[in-house]
C-alpha cells in the first residue's frame, strides 16, 4: 500500500468521525441551551450563531427541539458533505484517483458544500427566529447576515466544483493513455 | 472506427500465436488483445515498429483503411 493512499484511509475514518460528530454536538448544544445561554462558555454561542442577549423568555423542550433541527438544515447537507468526502478517499485508498466515480464525488461534495452555505443563511434567520419565540410580545425577532465564513465555505465549494471538471480532463487522458498500445 | 487491425492474419500467416508476438514486441498479452479487437484508441509508432520487425511486414499490412 502506497503512502498516499494510507493517507487516504487516515482521511476517510476523519470525515467519517466529522460525519458522526456534527449531529451529536448540536445536539448535546441544544440539549444544554441554558448552559450555552448562561455565558459561562464565552464567545463560544456566537460562533454558533446563538446570541444569549437574544433570549428574553422561557427556553423549552419545543425551543431546543426547534432550534436543534434548524441547526441541521445546515448540518445534514455538511454531513453529506463529509460522506462524499468518506466515499472519495475510500476510493483513493483503493488506488482508484481518476475514475468516473471520484469525479462525481468530488463534484457532489462541491455542490453540497455550496447549499450547506445557503442553508446556513437560512438556518441563521431561523434560529433567531426560535430563540425569541418566548419572548414578551413585540420582541420576537427574524435577522439575516451572511457571513465571511459562509462566503469562504461557497468558494470552496465551488472550486471543488471546478476541481472535479479538472479530474475529468485527468480521467480522459487516462483512459486515453489505457487504450494507446 | 474505419481503421482496421489486421493481426490476426498476419499472425496466421506467420504462424505465430498472439502470445509470442506480445512477448517479442513487449506488450502485454491485455494490449495486444485490444489491439487485435479494435478497442484501441492509438498505436506507438514504437509498437508499430516492433510488430513490423518480428513479422516482417509493413505497417500497411497490419492496419487498413476502410471508409
Amino acid at each position: 500500500m502506497t503512502r498516499m493512499q494510507q493517507l487516504s484511509r487516515r482521511f476517510r475514518v476523519f470525515f467519517l468521525l466529522v460525519l458522526g460528530a456534527i449531529p451529536l454536538l448540536s445536539a448535546l448544544i441544544w440539549l444544554n441551551l441554558d448552559l450555552v445561554l448562561s455565558g459561562r462558555l464565552g464567545p463560544f454561542p456566537g460562533s454558533l450563531g446563538i446570541d444569549p442577549g437574544l433570549v428574553r423568555g422561557p427556553v423549552t423542550g419545543e425551543m431546543k427541539l426547534l432550534g436543534f433541527l434548524v441547526f441541521m438544515l445546515p448540518g445534514s447537507l455538511q454531513m453529506a458533505a463529509m460522506w462524499h468526502l468518506a466515499r472519495l478517499f475510500g476510493e483513493f485508498a483503493r488506488g482508484e484517483l481518476f475514475s468516473a466515480t471520484t469525479v462525481g464525488l468530488l463534484a457532489r461534495t462541491g455542490w453540497v458544500l455550496l447549499a450547506a452555505q445557503v442553508a446556513g443563511v437560512v438556518s441563521g434567520s431561523l434560529t433567531t427566529l426560535v430563540l425569541t419565540m418566548h419572548n414578551p410580545a413585540g420582541q420576537h425577532m427574524i435577522s439575516a447576515s451572511l457571513s465571511g465564513s459562509e462566503i469562504m465555505g461557497g468558494c470552496l465549494g465551488l472550486a471543488l466544483v471546478f476541481a472535479s471538471r479538472v479530474l475529468d480532463e485527468a480521467r480522459l487522458l487516462r483512459e486515453a493513455d489505457a487504450l494507446t498500445i | 472506427m474505419s481503421i482496421i487491425v489486421n493481426l490476426d492474419v498476419m499472425l496466421a500467416r506467420r504462424k505465430m500465436s498472439s502470445k509470442d508476438l506480445a512477448e517479442a514486441i513487449g506488450i502485454t498479452p491485455q494490449n495486444l488483445s485490444t489491439l487485435k479487437t479494435g478497442r484501441a484508441r492509438a498505436v506507438r509508432f514504437t509498437t508499430l515498429e516492433a510488430i513490423c520487425r518480428v513479422l516482417e511486414c509493413q505497417p500497411g499490412d497490419v492496419l487498413e483503411y476502410e471508409p
